[in-house]
């Protein structure tokens, strides 16, 4: 048996230096793809579904999700990935409510939605809620990643931190979401490649798959947790909690991963990503990061590891029993990419609401989008020395950590419900969310300190621990009665005030997003074609093309680099402005709009009707 | 039975919501299923359910039967 955990050694710190400044160079790359605001915050809309999916599961991933869902498979068994495998409940609200008319209202942020479908003081509270939330969270993930790695690289926990900053904070400056989407797919792939490589020697190491299994106990086996019990780890409470509360507010309450679909191509290609997130990715990335818990509850089975060992530890315990040299430094670089591309993703969120919803519309309005692009630069970094700034408080001061989780809690199930009312239900009036955001909130707060009042809502759990894990149901129930009773007694929005910002309006949004008709009954062909320039103001397709993409004048399409592997990096969005004679495999286009797609005169360019 | 309760709450209460959220869907025209396309949408979203449905349900015989 072996009680000690290895430090890193010289070739895991020049694994981790080797992919640090892999990932510097990777991100600080793309800044050349970086012209505006648009550019900065949303990837210039360009992205195609895999690169969106890819690197949305980087950002789901944590710094602290390997230590935290190894020590739940750890206690609780296979049934840790729950957590990970119940996002197929928020698949329709999303797919056929929030994001596509987000996408097609050009909507930047959740309180500029707020404020365009209800009113500005509701656009205040929800900016300032998010806000604080997101500022606390980055420095809640540079703190629990200082936690995690200081002891096993031996290195001051302030000097990772500022060094794991200092790397983010250039390669967003330069390059944005661009960059935070490039690095994120990279580091997508570090964390399930070391994740998948800890469980195929964690398996070798006990002597084969059907051992481990018989190791683990009875209760251990099972997907999901019993109904009511055990109160921390129970299956009725994290439905609640998780499937709905917090998977609603990770994919429609958080900026950055709204800012992170609001980067692909199409909504199409949205709803491909979000597929692919939920059906193929989230199982790969629950496998991935709790599979140490679950080796370890099968190495304390097999009288591999003590039976009184810390849960918490167990991630590293485990790291350490299996890896060797260098595929350790991979498993360190991986808990490090998956902070990274959490960071990165909230710090570029922060800069757009600063930007957004503060700086152009209160403090300085109408000036060049350079000057606004310049503002979201100096945010970015400001926002990672704002969240290194938080870490010493937070060490030294373990009720302020505590207070920002207690935070999102008390305010996320009265969000969530706001928004799901706002798109889902056009007579939810403005005060009901106010009313619902504030008093919702409130009662959540009350049922920290009095938590009998969740009684009736516990679906029998035992109320030790407070019922916390039904705090989100309690939350949820109080603030759909509030919204609905009170937008019975108030005014609702006039329907004109309320065009493609409800689902009852969808096809507003659509023509809003075009400026016309939209033309989208039918999808033709992505065409191969070859470049030619013209001084037009959009592009031109030979009448032949027309037919096969099943596209008309006026229609907004999509022309890319046709290689796939850049997933659009190298590409535009124009407009359809007339058809050419000169023969059928010719695009024609400005200088000006082939120098914003990147595009070179001997590749070939792909295009897609949009809309 | 009990090893069944978490599984049946979670299809019947959460396939409530994940049915009334793609309903208001169809119902208000986001989905249009006399497209293609939209059908097409229709029918991977009502996917996802029936994958995880099979999914979970027979990883649960799995575990009941003592993983074997």
């Amino acid at each position: 048996m072996n009680d000690t955990v290895v430090r890193a050694t010289g070739l895991d710190f020049a694994v981790i230096i080797v992919y640090f400044l892999g990932i510097l160079g990777f991100g600080a790359w793309f800044s050349r793809y970086t012209k505006s605001t648009k550019d900065f915050f949303f990837g210039g809309q360009r992205f195609s579904w895999w690169l969106i999916a890819m690197s949305c599961v980087a950002t789901v991933v944590g710094s602290y999700s390997f230590m935290k869902y190894s020590a739940a498979g750890f206690k609780y068994g296979l049934a840790s990935s729950m957590t990970y495998l119940n996002d197929w409940l928020i698949l329709p609200f999303f797919i056929v409510g929030w994001f596509p008319i987000i996408y097609f209202m050009r909507v930047t942020s959740i309180p500029e939605y707020f404020e365009k479908r209800f009113d500005v003081r509701t656009r205040i509270v929800s900016l300032v809620l998010i806000l604080v939330y997101m500022i606390g969270y980055v420095g809640i993930n540079f703190y629990t990643l200082g936690v995690a790695l200081q002891p096993l690289l031996g290195v001051n926990f302030y000097v990772i931190v500022i060094g794991i900053a200092i790397i983010s904070a250039i390669y967003m400056h330069a390059g944005g979401q661009t960059s935070v989407i490039m690095t994120d797919l990279v580091q997508g792939f570090v964390l399930l490649a070391a994740g998948f490589t800890l469980l195929y020697l964690g398996v070798k190491y006990v002597g084969g798959l059907d051992k481990l299994v018989d190791a683990l106990p009875f209760l251990h086996r099972f997907p999901l947790a019993q109904f009511n019990t055990p109160p921390k780890f129970n299956f009725v409470g994290i439905f609640w909690q998780d499937a709905l509360a917090s998977s609603v507010a990770f994919y429609f309450m958080n900026q950055g991963v709204m800012m992170r679909f609001m980067s692909v191509k199409s909504p199409r290609d949205g709803y491909k990503a979000m597929f692919f997130v939920v059906i193929v990715l989230m199982p790969l990335a629950s496998l991935a990061i709790a599979n140490s818990g679950w080796l370890g509850r099968g190495m304390v089975g097999l009288g591999l590891l003590p039976e009184g060992i810390d849960p918490n530890q167990i991630f590293i315990r485990v790291a350490s029993l299996v890896a060797m040299p260098g595929v350790f430094g991979l498993i360190l670089a991986a808990l490090t990419a998956a902070l990274m591309s959490t960071i990165d993703t909230l710090i570029t969120a922060i800069s757009a609401l600063f930007v957004n919803d503060i700086w152009r519309p209160f403090v300085v309005k109408n000036r060049e989008d350079k000057y606004y692009l310049k503002v979201a630069r100096i945010t970015a970094i400001a926002a990672a020395v704002i969240g290194v700034l938080l870490v010493p408080i937070y060490a030294q001061e373990k009720s302020i950590y505590i207070a920002h989780g207690k935070f999102i809690a008390t305010i996320t199930p009265a969000m969530i419900v706001v928004i799901l009312l706002s798109v889902f239900w056009k007579r939810f009036t403005p005060t009901a969310a106010f009313v619902t955001l504030v008093c919702g909130s409130v009662l959540v707060g009350i049922s920290a300190f009095v938590p009998d009042i969740i009684k009736p809502f516990s679906h029998g759990i035992d109320s030790t621990g407070g019922f916390k894990f039904m705090r989100a149901f309690f939350g949820i129930i109080m603030s759909v009665g509030i919204g609905v009773i009170v937008s019975f007694f108030t005014k609702p929005k006039a329907d004109a005030e309320l065009v493609g910002l409800t689902i009852d309006t969808f096809h507003d949004a659509k023509r809003f997003y075009k400026g016309g008709e939209p033309n989208d009954e039918v999808y033709g062909k992505k065409l191969r074609l070859k470049v030619g320039i013209k001084e037009i103001d959009g592009i031109e397709l030979s009448s032949d093309a027309l037919s096969k993409m099943k596209t008309r004048v006026g229609d907004i399409i999509y022309v890319a680099d046709a290689r796939w592997y850049f997933g659009g990096l190298r590409s535009v969005h124009t407009r359809l402005v007339g058809v050419h004679q000169d023969g059928h495999d010719t695009i024609y286009m400005n200088k000006e709009t082939f120098e914003d797609g990147h595009f070179r005169m001997d590749k070939n360019i792909l295009a897609e009707k949009i809309i | 039975m009990q090893h069944w309760y978490s599984f049946i709450y979670l299809y019947l209460v959460g396939g409530i919501l994940f049915g009334l959220a793609l309903f208001l869907g169809v119902k208000k025209g986001v989905l249009r299923l006399k497209l293609k396309h939209d059908r097409a949408v229709f029918f991977c979203i009502l996917g996802a359910y029936v994958f995880y449905f099979l999914f979970q349900g027979i990883w649960n015989i799995w575990a009941i039967s003592g993983g074997r």
